[in-house]
This record gives C-alpha cells, sequence and structure tokens, in this order.
C-alpha cells in the first residue's frame, strides 16, 4: 500500500469530492458542507506538506498507472499550495453564501473537482493528464462563475471565460498535438529526451511549444491572454475569485515549471535567441506594465486586484523566465512567491467578504470609505493582505517579491533590467494598493451613501485568521517554507 | 488493400472537406448543421482507413448521434433565425486573413513534406474493441479515471447552473409577485 | 472464394435480409397492426383491398364447393378406418390385415390426415371467395401491397415554405438507416458450401471439403458484414436515424411538426442512452460485440440469455426502452394525433410519407432481431447442431409393429439445417414483434413528462445497477 503515499492528497481530494456530493442530496444544512470541505481539503494539504517536511524518499507509484502522474516533491509543495486556497476558499464561501442566501452544496463539491484538477493538473507529467486536469478545474470554475445566475455580470463574465477558455484550450491540444507528431511522445520526459537528441521537425516543436505557452499563459491570466480576467474576476462570488485567483493560477504555473524543465530543456528550445525564455520575458514584461498600470485606472476594489493578478503572473513568470538561466533559485523563488500569493489573495479577497454583507456587498472604493475607523478589526486583516500583495516587510509577498527578483539579477545580463522594469512596476503597484488602504482610513462615506456593514460570520473570520497568520509567519520567518521549495526544486532540476 | 485504403481516404477527405465548406458556408442553420453531420460520417470513414475501427463506431456513435442532435435541437428550439448577412469586414482583414491562411498552410506544408509517408502495418488487435479495451483499462488507466472526475465536474457544474432555485432568487420572485398583485390591486376595478 | 463470388453472395444476403425486413416484415405488421386494432374496435380492419376474379371463375369455383365438402368427409373418414384398423391389429397380435401390413395404415393415417386438412382449408378458401363475390382479399394481406400502390402514385406535396431538400432527405435518412442497422445481423449459423447436401460434423471447428478434394470446405457467415465493432454498428446507425426525425419536423414550416420533430429528438436521444446500456451486461456475460459469437455463445452453452439472471432483467428493460425509442405506443408522443395533428408527419404525404411509415415498421423489426440474438438464442433451436437434432439422452423409440425407429439423434443434411435455423429466427422476431404490437393496443399514452421521468430516473439508473450486479456475478463466477 505504501506505493500510492505520494498520491495519498490526491486520492483524499478526490474521494472527499463524490462524499461531499452524496452529503449534499441528504443534508439540510449547506453550511456544514463547507465545513467538511475545509477539513478535507486541509487534511489533504497537510498530509502533503507532512510528506514533504518529513524528506523521506518517495516510493514510485504502482507499475500499473503508468507514468502519467509526477511522483516528486514538487507536486507535494503544490498539493499543499492548491488544498490551502481551497480549503481557504470553502470556509469564505461557508460564510458568503449563507450571508447572501445562496446556500446549494454543488459550489462545495466544485471547489473540491476544482481543486482535484487543478492537483492532476500540477502533477501532470503527460499532455493526457495535463489536458484533464485543465479541463476538470476549468469546467468547474466556469460552473462557479456562473453559480450566480441572476446576476447578469456573473453569467457575462463566465461566458467569456468559457468562451475564451475552451478556446485556448483547443491552442493547447492542438500544440500538444504538434508536439506530439513532432517527438512522438505525450509524456514530458519522452518529448523532452527526444528534443534533446535533436531528431525533431524544429518548426513542428516551436509551434507546438507556442500554443500549449498560450494555452497555459491564458490561464494565468498573463497579457495579452488576460482580457478575460477582470470580467471574469469581478462577475464571479468574491470567495470564487479568491479561489481562482489562487488555485488555478499556482495549477498552471506548476505546469510551466514542469513542461520547461522537463519537456523543453534542450538547448535549442531554451536558448535565449530562439525558445521559450524570450516568449516569457515578452508575456511577463507586458503582464507587469499592463497589470500595474490598468490597475491604477480601476474604480471597483475586485476589479483592481483582477489587474493585479495580471500583474503578479508577470512577476512569476519573470521568475520562470530567469529559471532558464539560474536554475533552482528561481524556481523556488516562484514557489515561494506562489505560497505568498496564495494567502495573501485569499485573505484580501475573504477580508472583502467580511466587509460586506447582505444588500450592501463592498466592490467599489466608495463602499470601503472609512471601514477602517468604523470597524477595525474587519479591515485590518484586509490592510495587512493589500501590503502583502504589494511586497511590503515584514509580510510573506515581501519575501516572494524579493526571491523572485534576486533569482533575476542572480541570472545576469538583460534580466537585471528586467527586475528593474519589476521593481518599477510595483512601485506603480505601491500607489493602488496603499490607496485602498487610504480610503479605508481616512476617507468618510459620501452623504446618503449606503455603507458597508460587516457580516458575522465564524467561518470567514477562521479563514481570515488562518490566511492572516500564514501571512505572518512566512514573513517573519520564511526559511522553513522556503527550504521546501528549495527541496522541491532541486528535486525537479536533479 | 493499400490501393483500396488510399482510395477510401482520398473519398472520405473529399466528402468531409465539402461538408466542412458547407458546415461554414451554409446560410441555414439546420443545414449547416446537415452538413457537420456529413463531415463527421467522412471523417470515421478516414479512421477506418486507418484501421481503427472502434473509434469510428464511437465517432458516429456520439457526433452524429448525439451532438448533432443536440445541435439540431437546440436549433430547433430558437426557432429559424431571421436572415442575416454576412458581416461585411473590411478588405484589408480579408486579405490579412488569406495571409494567415496561406502562411499556416506553408508552415505546415514544409514540416511535413520529409516526414516519410510509408503506410505502417498496424499491431494485431490494433483499434478492435479488445485491443481498445486493453490499452484503456491497463495502460492509461490514470487519464482514465480522470475523465471520469472531468465527467462528475461537468454534470455537477451544469447542475449547479441549472438546478432548482436559491432560497434568495425564491424570495426575489416572491418579492416581484406581491409587487405584481399589489400594482393591480392599485388599480381601480372596471 | 474469388472477388465475384463475394460480391455475389454479399448482393444475395443484402437481397434476403432487404426482403424479408422491408418487404415481408413491415407489411405483415402493419396489416397485423391494423388487424388487431380492427378486432379491439370493432370495426372491418384491412380487408376491402382484393383481386375480382371474373364471374365464370367465380362460377367454377363454386362447382367445386361441394366436392371438396365430400373430399373432406371422404379423407377423414379414410383416416378414421385407417386407425381403426391399426387398433385392431395391435390388439390382435396378427401381422397383416386385409393383406396389409401395419406401415400401410401408418401412412393411410398420415396421407389421409393431411389431405383431409388440405381439403378443409381449400373449402374455407373458396367459399370465402365465392361468398364475397370473387374477391381474393388474402385476409387483407393485400392492404399493405394497395397502401404501397397509393403512396407511390399520390401527390408529393411539399409544403412551400419548407426547405425543400432537409424535407427530402429527412425520410430517406430515416429508412436507410433503419434498414442499414440490418447489417450485422446472423440470421443461421455458417454455411458450408461444398458441404451442402452433406451431414456435417457437429463440433468441428474448420470443416473438410465433402468433394473429396481434401481441401477446407468455403465457410459463408449468414450475415452481410462481420465486424468486429457488431452491436455498436447498430447504435450508431441508429442514432444517425433520430437526425431524420428532427429534421423532417423542422423543414416541414409547420409548428406541430417542429413540436413533434423536437419531441421526437428529445424522447430517441434519451432511450438510446438507456438502451445502449441495457444491454452491457450482455457484452459483459457473452465477452463479445460479435453478434455472430453472442449466438454462437448462447448456442454453444446451450441456454438462451433471457434464462441467465442478469440478463432476465435486461431483457425487460431493453424491450421498454426498445419500444420507446421506436416511438411506437405508449411512447408515440413525437406523432400523438390528439396533440399534435400527426407530429412530424404532419406536412408529408405520398411516398415521403411512406418511407417514414416503414421506416418506422423497420426500426421495429430491427430491435426485434437484436432482442432475438441477445436474448433469445438468434437463431438458436434447442437440441438442433450443425449435424441435426441431438435430443438429450440415447435411446430409441420403434413404432410397435413395424421397423420404423425414432432415434435421439436425427441426421439432417446442412442445407435442411441452415434453413431450419433461418425458419427459427425469423419466427422469433415474429413473436417479439407480435408482443410489442398488443402493448401498442393494450396500453393507453403516457404523457411526456412521465416518459422522460421514466427513462432517466427509472430505466437508466435501474440498468446501471444491472451492470453492476452482473460484473458482481462474472466476478464471482469466473
Amino acid at each position: 500500500m505504501s506505493d500510492w503515499l505520494s498520491i495519498v492528497p490526491l486520492l483524499l481530494v478526490a474521494t472527499s469530492g463524490l462524499f461531499i456530493m452524496l452529503a449534499d442530496a441528504f443534508s439540510k444544512e449547506k453550511a456544514e458542507l463547507a465545513l467538511v470541505t475545509a477539513v478535507s481539503l486541509g487534511t489533504a494539504g497537510l498530509v502533503a506538506v507532512g510528506l514533504l517536511a518529513s524528506g523521506s524518499a518517495l516510493p514510485p507509484l504502482p507499475e500499473v498507472l503508468g507514468s502519467y502522474l509526477a511522483v516528486d516533491e514538487l507536486s507535494l509543495f503544490f498539493d499543499f499550495v492548491i488544498c490551502l486556497g481551497g480549503a481557504l476558499s470553502a470556509l469564505v464561501a461557508g460564510g458568503y453564501l449563507r450571508e447572501h442566501e445562496l446556500e446549494r452544496g454543488e459550489l462545495y463539491v466544485l471547489i473540491v473537482l476544482a481543486t482535484f484538477g487543478a492537483m492532476v493538473l500540477a502533477r501532470s507529467t503527460d499532455l493526457l493528464t495535463l489536458f484533464l486536469g485543465l479541463e476538470t478545474m476549468s469546467l468547474s470554475v466556469y460552473a462557479m462563475i456562473a453559480f450566480r445566475r441572476t446576476s447578469a455580470r456573473a453569467v457575462e463574465g463566465a461566458m467569456k471565460y468559457f468562451l475564451l477558455g475552451s478556446f485556448a484550450a483547443a491552442i493547447l491540444l492542438f500544440g500538444g498535438a504538434l508536439l506530439y507528431a513532432a517527438t512522438g511522445h505525450t509524456d514530458f520526459a519522452g518529448i523532452g529526451a527526444k528534443i534533446g537528441s535533436g531528431e525533431v521537425e524544429p518548426v513542428l516543436v516551436l509551434v507546438g511549444m507556442l500554443m500549449v505557452l498560450a494555452g497555459l499563459a491564458f490561464k494565468v491570466g498573463a497579457v495579452p491572454f488576460h482580457m478575460w480576467t477582470p470580467d471574469a474576476y469581478e462577475g464571479a462570488m468574491t470567495p470564487v475569485t479568491g479561489f481562482m485567483s489562487v488555485a488555478v493560477k499556482a495549477a498552471a504555473f506548476a505546469v510551466f515549471v514542469r513542461i520547461l524543465v522537463v519537456a523543453l530543456p534542450g538547448e535549442e528550445v531554451a536558448s535565449m535567441t530562439s525558445g521559450w525564455p524570450p516568449v516569457l520575458i515578452f508575456l511577463s514584461v507586458l503582464s507587469m506594465v499592463y497589470g500595474n498600470v490598468a490597475a491604477v485606472a480601476q474604480k471597483s476594489v475586485k476589479r483592481m486586484l483582477a489587474y493585479s493578478s495580471i500583474a503578479h503572473a508577470g512577476y512569476i513568470l519573470l521568475g520562470l523566465a530567469a529559471a532558464s538561466v539560474v536554475g533552482e533559485p528561481a524556481i523556488s523563488g516562484v514557489l515561494f512567491y506562489l505560497l505568498a500569493y496564495t494567502v495573501s489573495n485569499i485573505l484580501a479577497f475573504g477580508s472583502l467578504v467580511m466587509i460586506g454583507s447582505r444588500g450592501k456587498e463592498a466592490v467599489d472604493y466608495d463602499d470601503l470609505a472609512g471601514v477602517g475607523r468604523r470597524h477595525p478589526y474587519v479591515a485590518l486583516p484586509f490592510i495587512i493582505g493589500v501590503l502583502s500583495l504589494m511586497g511590503f516587510p515584514p509580510t510573506a509577498g515581501f519575501f516572494g517579491k524579493y526571491y523572485v527578483f534576486n533569482a533575476a539579477v542572480q541570472a545576469g545580463g538583460g534580466f537585471v533590467w528586467l527586475a528593474v522594469i519589476g521593481l518599477l512596476a510595483s512601485a506603480v503597484g505601491a500607489y493602488y494598493y496603499l490607496r485602498v488602504v487610504v480610503v479605508m482610513l481616512m476617507k468618510s462615506p459620501a452623504e446618503g451613501q449606503v455603507v458597508a456593514v460587516p457580516m458575522k460570520s465564524g467561518y470567514v473570520a477562521s479563514a481570515l485568521a488562518m490566511s492572516g497568520a500564514a501571512v505572518m509567519v512566512f514573513g517573519l520567518l520564511p526559511s522553513w517554507a522556503l527550504d521546501l521549495a528549495i527541496s522541491a526544486a532541486q528535486k525537479l532540476i536533479g | 488493400m493499400t490501393d483500396a485504403k488510399f482510395l477510401l481516404f482520398f473519398f472520405c477527405a473529399a466528402i468531409a472537406l465539402a461538408g466542412a465548406i458547407g458546415t461554414i458556408a451554409s446560410k441555414l442553420p439546420l443545414r449547416a448543421a446537415m452538413s457537420l453531420l456529413v463531415t463527421i460520417i467522412a471523417l470515421a470513414g478516414l479512421y477506418l482507413t486507418l484501421d481503427a475501427q472502434l473509434l469510428a463506431a464511437i465517432q458516429v456513435l456520439v457526433y452524429a448521434g448525439a451532438v448533432v442532435v443536440l445541435f439540431v435541437f437546440v436549433i430547433m428550439l430558437i426557432g429559424p433565425a431571421p436572415e442575416t448577412s454576412s458581416a461585411p469586414g473590411s478588405v484589408v482583414w480579408r486579405m490579412l486573413s488569406l495571409v494567415g491562411i496561406a502562411m499556416i498552410t506553408a508552415t505546415f506544408a514544409f514540416s511535413f513534406v520529409d516526414v516519410a509517408s510509408t503506410w505502417v502495418a498496424p499491431p494485431a488487435g490494433f483499434g478492435t474493441v479488445r485491443g481498445v479495451a486493453g490499452e484503456m483499462y491497463t495502460k492509461a488507466l490514470v487519464p482514465f479515471e480522470i475523465v471520469a472526475m472531468t465527467l462528475t465536474t461537468a454534470i455537477v457544474g451544469a447542475l449547479a447552473i441549472a438546478r432548482s432555485k436559491t432560497a434568495s432568487e425564491l424570495a426575489e420572485m416572491k418579492r416581484r409577485r406581491v409587487a405584481e398583485d399589489a400594482s393591480a390591486a392599485a388599480q381601480p376595478a372596471e | 472464394m474469388d472477388l465475384f463470388t463475394q460480391i455475389l453472395l454479399a448482393i444475395a444476403k443484402i437481397l434476403f435480409v432487404v426482403i424479408v425486413a422491408v418487404g415481408a416484415f413491415a407489411p405483415v405488421l402493419l396489416w397485423a397492426e391494423r388487424r388487431q386494432s380492427a378486432m379491439m374496435q370493432d370495426r372491418v380492419g384491412p380487408h376491402r383491398a382484393h383481386i375480382p376474379l371474373p364471374r365464370s371463375v367465380v362460377e367454377g369455383l363454386r362447382l367445386t364447393l361441394k366436392p371438396l365438402e365430400a373430399g373432406i368427409f371422404g379423407s377423414f373418414f379414410a383416416a378414421g378406418l385407417a386407425i381403426v384398423a391399426l387398433v385392431i391389429l395391435l390388439l390382435s397380435s396378427r401381422e397383416t390385415l386385409f393383406g396389409q401390413e401395419a406401415k400401410t395404415y401408418y401412412l393411410a393415417v398420415v396421407g389421409f390426415g393431411i389431405l383431409g386438412v388440405l381439403a378443409r382449408v381449400g373449402h374455407k378458401v373458396h367459399g370465402g371467395i365465392v361468398e364475397s363475390g370473387g374477391k381474393i382479399a388474402l385476409l387483407g394481406l393485400l392492404h399493405p401491397l394497395a397502401d404501397a400502390i397509393k403512396m407511390i402514385f399520390k401527390e408529393d406535396f411539399v409544403p412551400p415554405k419548407a426547405d425543400k431538400l432537409l424535407f427530402s432527405i429527412a425520410p430517406i435518412l430515416t429508412m436507410v438507416t433503419a434498414i442499414a442497422a440490418f447489417a450485422v445481423v446472423p440470421f443461421a449459423d455458417t454455411l458450408f458450401l461444398e458441404c451442402a447436401t452433406d451431414v456435417v460434423p457437429r463440433d468441428v471447428a474448420t470443416v473438410m471439403a465433402c468433394d473429396g478434394s481434401g481441401g477446407v470446405a468455403t465457410a459463408i457467415p449468414m450475415q452481410i458484414a462481420s465486424l468486429d465493432i457488431g452491436i455498436l454498428f447498430i447504435f450508431a446507425i441508429a442514432g444517425t436515424g433520430v437526425v431524420g426525425a428532427a429534421i423532417g419536423g423542422y423543414s416541414s414550416d409547420n409548428k406541430y411538426s417542429l413540436m413533434g420533430g423536437l419531441r421526437a429528438a428529445s424522447q430517441m436521444v434519451s432511450y438510446e442512452v438507456a438502451l445502449g446500456l441495457t444491454i452491457v451486461p450482455c457484452f459483459m456475460i457473452y465477452d463479445s460485440l460479435r453478434l455472430e459469437e453472442i449466438v454462437m455463445w448462447q448456442h454453444e452453452a446451450g441456454i438462451w440469455g433471457i434464462f441467465i439472471p442478469p440478463l432476465t432483467i435486461a431483457c425487460v428493460l431493453y424491450l421498454f426502452a426498445a419500444i420507446a425509442e421506436t416511438k411506437r405506443v405508449p411512447f408515440d408522443l413525437p406523432e400523438g394525433e390528439s396533440e399534435l395533428v400527426g407530429g412530424y408527419l404532419t406536412e408529408y404525404s405520398g411516398m415521403k410519407f411512406g418511407m417514414f411509415f416503414a421506416g418506422e415498421f423497420v426500426e421495429v423489426v430491427v430491435l426485434g432481431a437484436l432482442a432475438t440474438v441477445l436474448f433469445f438464442g438468434g437463431w438458436d433451436v434447442p437440441f438442433l447442431y450443425r449435424s441435426g437434432f441431438d435430443l438429450p439422452g440415447t435411446w430409441e423409440l420403434v413404432i410397435p409393429m413395424t421397423d420404423w425407429v425414432i432415434q435421439d439423434t436425427i441426421a439432417l443434411q446442412h442445407w435442411a439445417v441452415i434453413v431450419i435455423q433461418v425458419i427459427a429466427f425469423l419466427l422469433k422476431i415474429a413473436i417479439l414483434m407480435w408482443l410489442q404490437l398488443m402493448i401498442r393496443w393494450t396500453l393507453p399514452r403516457f404523457r411526456y413528462d412521465q416518459i422522460m421521468k421514466v427513462c432517466w430516473k427509472g430505466l437508466l439508473p435501474l440498468s446501471i445497477a444491472n451492470i453492476l450486479l452482473t460484473g458482481i456475478i462474472v466476478l464471482l463466477w469466473t
């Protein structure tokens, strides 16, 4: 039985998804499902991190399972990040749905299934599992966005995301088919070995690679594949937005890491002149600049956070591009960044949920005016989250940015300039992040405006407490998490 | 046998292309769907030239029997569309799209030119029910199980969007009805 | 076997199937249906189509009636006398009576008996013709023929605003797909060409040629195409047929047609799913999708599918889904005349209507044939093997006072075996069709939501549960 050890988190999530589906059919009290979801996802995450921290060698999977799923520290790390995101979002959703009288158990099932898809995606070592994981994750996210179906915004966002997402998935699939045509393999290791041997048609490989990268860049919301992001983020219910910005992104970046390092490591495709690094740099610079600049102009906090998530994708892509030169430090930086981003983003979106209540949801800057003075305990987590997203020490976000930019500087050459662009873009980011804080603390609501009234929910409060604690702990003591990231990155590069 | 297969290939390929052109060129949605049906069946024929019998059957079963029927179903539910002229599209865009098509075609043509085009005899049991089932339940067990989860996800997602109303939706409906009743009552009786 | 023979054989088999399915079964079914409904509703029924005879012939026939009556009486009287003679012989333990052996009397009993029955039938038929003034109605069997002629010559009306292309394609799609599904149905055991007039050994895989050449006999499978995907072919083809009804309803430019087409499409798609799942247990037990192998399994195991417990359930579910799939009462919502005039058939007339109609009846035949193959042993006749009949046990039955012996094994020539199998197969289909007919004229129509509920909440879970049950049984069994 110990053969299955390394995919225990995945199996836990899968079975709990089916169990919650059944429980939903027979339960009257849907909020309890949120707790069950959070506990099961949390357990899976803890199992993953326990396996990772124990440092023992992972037994290979039984032979019958083939080479579709990775057995390595990297996937355990991502299991942890994704499950953490899923569990916290489920808790936030538990409070949100009850407050807004949208209670239906399907949302929790969808959260778990999306988490499952994301974990499969992060674990995939084959184009087949990559696509299936991506579809499982995407399908449930589409449905989660459209969940509040009486809202025109939600339906619009879901429709846009669905259509563009299907298109992106088709492009990714076609790219995968070209890679298969060029190499005769669907597994990343086989593709990598074949490309390394040099007996391939370079045009096919390059076109295939570009298409796969485009499909993945769509999922992380990198410019110019970001069009859906603001609408989908704004239309979705806030807990779902939190989940999307966290788990989906983490899983897509996991595939990025795996494809770039395992499938496309050859001289030809990983060189600065003709391979993927220039593509990533292109995406990264566009995302950093456009995301930050566009975020400044937003009136809605959710839209602002959507654009900021585009900018964050840019920073992470920068780290990935640097991985072509320095390898391990860049990858571990990316991993830590994703962890920090996960907890900070959940904190920000969770407190946004907490600040509003039925009929008085907090969406725009105006809604937040003076909340800091009226309800300081609800405003505090939001401010911490935003500061962490900004990269303010001593929060987790600071060290995330630090490690990524540090890797870029280590890579030397043009990457130093990229790091400078990233820093400048972050400075722009500081403006709009601080602007929210200023609005919350200094501004008073306009005359006759409906003010947001904080809701009361143990679920949301506990989610905020946990993610807030994580932001501070990873910020004050980054070494523990960083060590895990470093060991995962080292094992991957070998 | 190879000659017969070549003949079948060209026959099916021609029909598939004709159907595909019909699909995009037809102005009536139902005729487009019927052209799609032709393409789908021709594709099944192409699979047969590759000895993939089961795949061909499933292609017809799933696409012709279910997907096209659903298309037809939707077209029928929506009803006949009013005559719409195709979007004008500027000359520049048309030229650009032609250039794009030419470039893609050229790229693929060049990359496939030196791929040796020899018929390789398929291994024994290839494409048969037993052969495919063997592959699916032994070698590709993991993707197969994940597909099960994917389909479950799709069903749950569809239910989540389409299922019965939530408390808030019901409350809203009730509010609306009460308001309508009130406005009806407010009007003077005739 | 050269290519020419192969092609010739294929054509022969296709002709056979088309004639049996379209030319014989569909009209007979149509006739039986009308006959039955006429009986139930106390109407005249399909009796009026006839071939008129000239008066002189009728008069001639009238003259034969009296002699025939005498013939009937004479034959039965002679047979009675022979029986009496036999009884006397048996009781008196004599060898001969009136110089004749017992054998003669046996032959006389059988011979006069048959003669009497024939004369009786002839009298009845003649009497009928004479009574009706020289009209040969053949029990109304001519009625479908008259219908066909009528439809061919009727005006082929196309609604002015209809989509003419689709309007014409729809009936073709429906009928062709229904007939094409027959391609994989086996209607007899393998025929060994060179051994047609010999007795073939019972359990030999490859039969040696009987012409003494020492080669292997040419084996001709008695089905048009032997496909590895077997039953999936039927479903694939039948699935395409759904489109026929749908586009027929859409292109008619009529609201009733549209509603009928919608109902037809949704009902058929839904029940296709259930239909496919109900027969999965068969594949699990027979371990094959090839219809000829499925029949062979039942033939060799000596047990028909319906007597294997999980398949009994599967059979009931299958018949339920099959009747719904053919859109017939009580599932004929797509053409329910009380609600939709004629459903998707409203605007159709002439041969286009005829093709829809024929397609529907052929579909009934196909699904009956499928049920026969899956659950009722296909062409299998109990105790009939390649070599002839082999009844259980080993025994002999000597007919008293003769050297005639009836044994447990009766060797039959190969062609006779094949013919018996074909007849058995057709008979089974006929019985199943009759069953469908009875259901049709017994049950009232469902409501539309009930149809969908029965499918998705009844048949589907039940068939999936049956698959699970079969899985467990197969697992324990092997």
